[in-house]
């Protein structure tokens, strides 16, 4: 059993569906929680229920796609706590364009979050974590997307990025193992979240997409908030590099 | 993190020693009820804190039967929790690889994890609900040309855990973890890898590990059992009940890097 008591913990697109579950988890196992993404009054909010909880937390603005933004956002939540041990990752989207009709702008918007965005977050948390010494832990949310493309739709942004993100923490976790910053990936099939919840209303939809996984249901946001808090406490101290994927069995399918 | 397997039936296989041993150690410290098999009957008998051992060559057939029907008596029913840990790595050049010696490294590597599963999973599967996790290694990606038997065995393991995963979703979740190097007795026995990574530098033991760590690009150092005992015990609890036929390597290899 392991607690993050005294950990400070950044979660962006920490008031997400994803993010939410992982936020209360963190909070639940002793973290100090950071909520974090482009909306202020949600951030603050999602921060205000942790605080009824009586968990420590705080909610930050940032705008994902700015780097300066960024590094301000994360020197913010560092200085409130004093200190940052845990990024969680939690911002990404999909738009979704057939690949003969990509657009350049929506190209680089999907890019600039999904895998820009990831880089300077782990890298302005990084500069802390190795300032501070001791160590740290990073956990990107990838998707079954980073090892499979999707037959009859338009996610060649997605697919490519969420494949990047991979690569991106293996390369992370080579250069920071020296300072003891493990990086992993969560790679989840769809979750039950706002963001899909009309997606997921669609039983067409929905028995299709089940019917694919052996497990025979999608995941849950806490399946995912399980599996990040196993990669930021100590249990995981000797993992790093890794992307686990958390599909109901998709990936061993193929 | 409360990993939620408290009464939990548990078996573990080859758990006498090293990681085996701190498997069942961990998944007692959480309350689980675990029954360690393993070939050295008088290490097991020194074992406390375990609900119950079965000493049995769990590289053979009979060995295997024997104690999946120990287990099965003394839970009363299948275990809710398997973990397959049986394996031996021993360095072989291998043009001096024989017949014989493939064969005995495909019982032990392999058909050791093949006959429990096979013999425990249809039960397991009537539980609604239990998890395998099995104990492969990152030579089952990486080669070696020592170890050409063992690394085929365990890369035949991360196959016979997917496959199991899909036959036997919903009702067992099947994973794997994959090792770096450990230290365990493989490694600090005479003649061990330390030994015999001194033997091949001419430096001594500290030394010739602290070069093979270095050569493998190894920042974090040699693992520790509890540190693949920690990934195996969160597999197998409920934290990860929408995780099946996966792989999570573990160590500092960094397998992939160059």
């Amino acid at each position: 059993m392991h607690r993050l008591d005294g950990k400070v913990a950044l979660v962006t697109g920490g008031y997400g569906g994803i993010g939410e579950a992982v936020c209360r988890e963190m909070g639940a196992l002793g973290a100090k929680v950071a909520v974090a993404g482009h909306n202020a009054e949600k951030a603050t909010a999602c921060a205000a229920a942790l605080k009824q909880k009586g968990y420590d937390a705080y909610g930050a603005a940032f705008d994902s796609v700015s780097v300066a933004e960024t590094r301000r956002m994360v020197d913010e939540v560092a200085a409130h706590f004093g200190r940052l041990d845990i990024l969680v990752n939690c911002v990404g989207l999909n738009r979704e364009e057939k690949a003969e009709e990509v657009s350049e702008e929506q190209f680089d918007h999907v890019f600039d979050v999904n895998l820009k965005g990831a880089m300077f977050q782990a890298q302005a948390a990084a500069r802390h974590m190795i300032k501070q010494g001791g160590g740290g832990k990073q956990v990107h949310i990838g998707s079954v997307r980073t090892m499979l493309g999707l037959r009859g739709r338009g996610y060649a942004a997605y697919c490519a990025t969420k494949g990047g993100l991979a690569i991106l923490c293996k390369q992370l976790a080579a250069e920071w193992a020296p300072h003891q910053i493990n990086v992993n990936v969560v790679a989840p099939t769809f979750v039950r979240t706002a963001q899909v919840a009309k997606m997921l209303a669609d039983p067409n939809f929905y028995n299709a997409l089940v019917a694919r996984i052996p497990l025979g249901r999608i995941a849950e946001p806490v399946d995912v908030a399980n599996a990040v808090t196993f990669f930021s406490s100590p249990a995981s101290d000797f993992i790093t590099g890794q992307t686990l994927y958390l599909d109901g069995g998709i990936t061993a399918t193929q | 993190m409360d990993y939620q397997i408290k009464d939990k039936l548990a078996f573990v296989t080859a758990g006498a020693h090293g990681i085996g041993e701190a498997i069942a150690n961990l998944l007692t410290q959480e309350g689980a009820i675990v029954i360690v098999a393993d070939q050295d009957e008088a290490a097991l008998r020194e074992r406390t804190g375990w609900k119950g051992t079965f000493a049995a060559d769990l590289s053979s057939a009979a060995g295997v039967a024997d104690a999946v029907a120990h287990v099965l008596k003394a839970f009363g029913r299948a275990p809710d929790i398997l973990v397959n840990n049986l394996g031996l790595a021993d360095p072989v050049p291998f043009e001096d690889l024989s017949d014989e010696r493939w064969a005995r490294s495909f019982d032990i590597n392999l058909m050791g994890c093949v006959r429990t599963c096979r013999a425990l999973l249809p039960l397991m599967a009537g539980l609604g609900s239990a998890a395998v996790v099995n104990i492969a290694s990152d030579l089952a990606k990486q080669p070696d040309s020592s170890l050409m038997d063992y690394g085929a065995c365990k890369s035949a393991l991360l196959y016979l855990t997917k496959g199991l995963a899909t036959q036997y979703a919903p009702h067992v979740r099947v994973n794997a973890v994959s090792p770096g190097p450990i230290w365990t007795r493989l490694w600090s026995r005479p003649g061990g890898i330390a030994d015999q990574l001194a033997a091949r530098y001419g430096v001594d033991r500290d030394a010739a590990v602290k070069r093979f760590l270095a050569e493998r690009y190894m920042p974090l150092g040699i693992g520790e059992p509890n540190d693949v005992a920690q990934a195996v015990v969160f597999l197998a609890s409920p934290l990860a009940k929408f995780i099946t036929g996966a792989n999570l390597d573990i160590g500092g290899t960094l397998r992939g890097l160059i």
